[in-house]
């Protein structure tokens, strides 16, 4: 026969291992939630935010924690859905941090200054994909996520997430080769 | 053989290179130091809010509870209060009557028949308040040591209903029997001497 004071003592107990396991799941996770998040946001500051956001609802429902088995692809949908999220509530401005930290890297100032160039346009010509295909190259570039973690993501099959993946790079890379044609007719007629 | 060819391909590995290597670094942006820590935190200042929301909450609702009944009880009093107060007020005026009417003998069973018969209610509230008014009156020049009980005004409602002759028998009767114990006690008493 349970008293009340066990129940209550239970409920102590269970509660103190479920902030544990949070406690567990943030250490282990939060750089690839942040990453998930930047991929979405292209923002540091925005990425932490919704990163903190992510894990405040993962404390929420804390009690199915132990029956999650996959983790990783259960906190990557999460912060995916809290950067879109805020991606739509906030237009999220482009700031100077990016440089800042690729300076901050080692790399020598012109080499810095190149890699950004290559990123903003990478960004522009991600910009420009059908939205299905923007989603799973996003998810794809985030360190360590397979395409199962991310067809788990997206709700879609895995063999979905390589088709998409395939034409996604093929897209991006004819736009790349017309506008290195370009390039080289207008040094041409130049 | 095409003199364009090679050029393409050399441009199409250069173009898959470059989309690996910026593909690549696209997402590894590191977060700053301590995002564990700033995450903690901020789960931990969100629990309490969250708590501290919960006991405003719990004791906002108490408070509501607690005016609610303070309000009830308030009513409730002063429902109450104005009848006893009332009542208190009466009770030191009123002293018990004693009817001095003079009615001619009659036969018991019938007299008491017929002013059954005939007596409605209204009648007997008009006597009560007359004889409350007298005791009023009686009480302005002769007052009485104490207030009026239930069982007195029990009794003096039992006089206004009943007639004076009734009432005369009844007293008679108890002093028949009060002479009779008497009687007995000193019959008692002169056995009991030797």
């Amino acid at each position: 026969m349970y008293l009340p004071g066990q129940v209550i003592l239970s409920r102590t107990i269970a509660a103190q291992s479920e902030a544990e396991q949070v406690e567990a799941v943030v250490r282990q996770h939060a750089r690839f939630v942040y990453q998930v998040a930047y991929a979405v946001l292209r923002h540091p500051q925005e990425a932490e935010d919704a990163a903190q956001e992510t894990f405040i609802r993962v404390w929420k429902h804390a009690k199915e924690l132990s029956g999650i088995l996959n983790h990783r692809a259960w906190l990557a949908r999460i912060a995916w859905r809290v950067a879109c999220d805020r991606r739509r509530k906030h237009a999220v401005v482009a700031s100077d941090e990016t440089l800042l930290q690729l300076a901050a890297g080692g790399a020598s100032a012109e080499e810095s200054l190149m890699r950004s160039q290559q990123m903003q346009l990478l960004e522009r010509m991600i910009a420009t994909l059908p939205n299905e295909l923007r989603e799973t190259l996003t998810l794809s570039t985030v360190e360590e996520m397979t395409s199962v973690e991310i067809a788990e993501v997206l709700s879609i099959p895995e063999s979905s997430v390589r088709v998409r993946l395939l034409r996604a790079r093929q897209l991006l890379r004819e736009k790349l080769q017309a506008m290195t044609k370009r390039k080289q007719r207008d040094g041409v007629e130049a | 053989m095409n003199p364009e060819e090679p050029r393409d391909t050399i441009d199409h590995s250069f173009d898959e290179r470059w989309l690996d290597d910026t593909l690549a670094g696209y997402s590894s942006a590191e977060p700053r130091l301590g995002l564990e820590t700033r995450i903690l935190a901020g789960i931990r200042a969100h629990a309490a809010q969250r708590r501290c929301r919960w006991m405003f909450a719990f004791a906002g609702a108490l408070a509501l509870v607690l005016l609610a009944v303070l309000v009830t009880t308030a009513r409730t009093g002063k429902r109450g209060n104005p009848g006893k107060s009332a009542q208190n007020e009466r009770s030191p005026q009123m002293v018990l009557p004693v009817p001095t009417r003079n009615v001619e003998r009659e036969p018991r069973n019938v007299s008491l028949t017929v002013q059954r018969r005939h007596r409605p209610a209204t009648r007997v509230n008009m006597m009560t308040q007359s004889l409350v008014f007298k005791a009023a009156m009686k009480q302005e020049h002769f007052p009485a040591d104490r207030p009026i009980s239930e069982q007195d005004r029990l009794l003096l409602n039992y006089l206004s209903q009943t007639s004076h002759s009734e009432v005369q028998h009844v007293v008679a009767v108890q002093q028949e029997m009060t002479a009779a114990r008497q009687r007995w006690e000193e019959e008692v008493d002169s056995q009991e001497r030797p």
